[in-house]
């Protein structure tokens, strides 16, 4: 068997996993083991999907959510990309930043709406604070180290090319912590889309999906509740599939971790 | 210009590109910076433009350390390098991994001091290729690293600076995964590289043969720390197996070899 059919065949054993949760579900309330009352069908979850997406307040609350996780991915990324190649580079901002940044990401994002709900207010720009924190503590220490690493193995040679810092960073650092980067802002990614949802269950107000899962839930209309966190797994799917294949054609384009060929 | 150790060397009238003063090393240590090990102990050497000089020593006597400080790498802790204005260096590391960027093609590869210098990408990319053609290594162009025996990437370090050549190439051990055919040809490029009289080549190396083929005078280091214990012209040897023969008796001599 061919590696593409080979990798084909893992990718639908994967999608095919899926379909056999939804029919052990299925099963489980059919039979009465799991109350309806407690979790709905899953063809009744799908057909209200179906409903849901007809409505206009369905794509309003999905638009909200990914604006505000965009706008806080897009400015906690960068930060903590920033932050992180800087750390790799120079010693002085790796000893001040890795204990900084380590403490902050001991406390959990959830446990910082209170204080930005009281700094800024309820709403987005809270929830974009606090994703944005998220997203740049959990880009940064991967990117870090491997900038550091990078920095170290091609010191010598930048220095015998006398590579100005600026140069040093573009050609030497950053290439060679690229993937690690990647990978970084990958988990950051669904952390900020998990704590933009959090944040619209406690302080969004009445916009977004995470309010629209709550408003559902608390008015007891349990299938479009779950048809919600149903399409709220597609879309962190989505999300990660489209940050792994960014990191796979970088491995691939790059092969700086791929290792001999197989040929 | 006199070399600072009164040897007279072949080169006496060209232009000194480079000279180690009494030049001392101590590799850095955790610590306390000034009293890590030295590696090397007042070195006197001078690099004149249109010669290649070798640094013959067995493994571990402080080659490499010297090899890095003359090419600005580690800073001395003792004594002066003096480069001549204007002058650049280039090196070749004995750490096959270490003088190529594993996410660049072989072309990148070559091109990366006019990259580092700022140059167009595509200009500096076709230059890169027309060297690695007229070099006759136009099918690494587009491979990476990994993808190459130790051999290929020792000619692509050395193409890199075929291709951006520096004042000063330093070399060490950097074709220790040639095989003789290779050898041979490198030989020919590094006597062209230096045929202008404007650049000068160093290499390290600890095979006598090696050295005696190519070089115009050898120090032989003993150490560590690394000191030039002895000093042979051999431009006034006829023939290789002549020049092999001087060294190899400067050798027995400095080394104590029976």
């Amino acid at each position: 068997m061919g590696m593409r059919k080979a990798r084909l065949r893992d990718s639908l054993i994967g999608v095919l996993l899926i379909g056999v949760l939804l029919a052990i579900w299925e099963t489980v309330v059919r039979t009465g083991w799991i109350s309806p009352l407690a979790l709905p069908l899953p063809t009744g979850v799908v057909g209200s999907a179906a409903e849901l997406a007809l409505t206009a307040e369905f794509w309003r609350n999905w638009g909200q959510t990914l604006g505000v996780w965009g706008a806080a991915f897009a400015a906690g990324t960068g930060a903590g990309l920033a932050l992180g190649f800087a750390a790799g580079v120079s010693e002085r901002a790796w000893l001040i930043l890795l204990p900084l940044m380590g403490y902050l990401r001991a406390i959990p994002p959830i446990a910082l709406f209170p204080v930005a709900l009281v700094a800024i207010g309820p709403g987005a720009l809270s929830i974009g604070v606090v994703g944005s924190l998220a997203s740049a503590l959990y880009v940064f220490p991967g990117t870090a180290d491997a900038a550091r690493e990078s920095a170290s193995r091609h010191r010598e040679l930048a220095a015998i090319l006398s590579a100005s810092k600026p140069a040093f960073l573009r050609h030497f650092v950053a290439p060679g912590a690229a993937v690690q980067a990647l990978a970084s802002s990958r988990v950051s990614a669904t952390v900020a889309f998990a704590v933009c949802v959090a944040g619209e269950m406690l302080i969004g107000g009445r916009t977004g999906v995470g309010a629209a899962v709550l408003d559902l839930s608390e008015r007891y209309r349990l299938e479009e509740a779950y048809a919600y966190i149903l399409a709220m797994g597609l879309v962190g799917l989505l999300i990660d599939l489209v940050f792994a294949r960014i990191t796979r054609l970088h491995i691939v384009e790059s092969t700086a971790i791929r290792g001999p060929d197989e040929s | 210009m006199s070399n600072p150790r009164g040897v007279e060397t072949p080169r006496e009238g060209e232009p000194c590109l480079l000279r180690a003063e009494q030049l001392s090393l101590r590799l850095a240590a955790a610590r306390a910076p000034q009293s890590g090990p030295l590696v090397v102990s007042a070195v006197d050497l001078a690099l004149h433009a249109g010669e290649i000089i070798g640094l013959l020593g067995p493994n571990g006597c402080g080659k490499t350390s010297l090899l890095r400080a003359l090419a600005g790498v580690l800073q001395p802790s003792a004594g002066k390098l003096h480069r001549g204005a204007g002058v650049t260096v280039g090196m070749i590391s004995q750490h096959v991994g270490a003088n190529l960027l594993p996410w660049l093609t072989g072309a990148d590869n070559v091109a990366l001091p006019q990259r580092v210098a700022g140059c167009n990408l595509h200009r500096s990319r076709r230059e890169a290729a027309e060297t690695l053609a007229t070099l006759g290594l136009a099918h690494l162009a587009d491979r990476f690293p990994h993808q190459l025996s130790g051999g290929q990437q020792q000619l692509l370090a050395l193409a890199r600076w075929l291709a951006n050549p520096p004042h000063v190439l330093l070399i060490d051990e950097g074709w220790s995964m040639l095989d003789f055919v290779q050898r041979e040809r490198v030989y020919g490029y590094l006597r062209d590289f230096c045929a202008g009289g404007q650049r000068a080549v160093c290499l390290v190396s600890h095979n006598v043969g090696e050295l005696a083929g190519v070089v115009d005078r050898a120090c032989l280091i003993s150490g560590p720390p690394a000191t030039i214990a002895d000093e042979i012209d051999l431009t006034q040897r006829a023939t290789h197996a002549e020049r092999v023969d001087a060294l190899w008796e400067c050798a027995r001599h400095v080394y104590a070899i029976a």
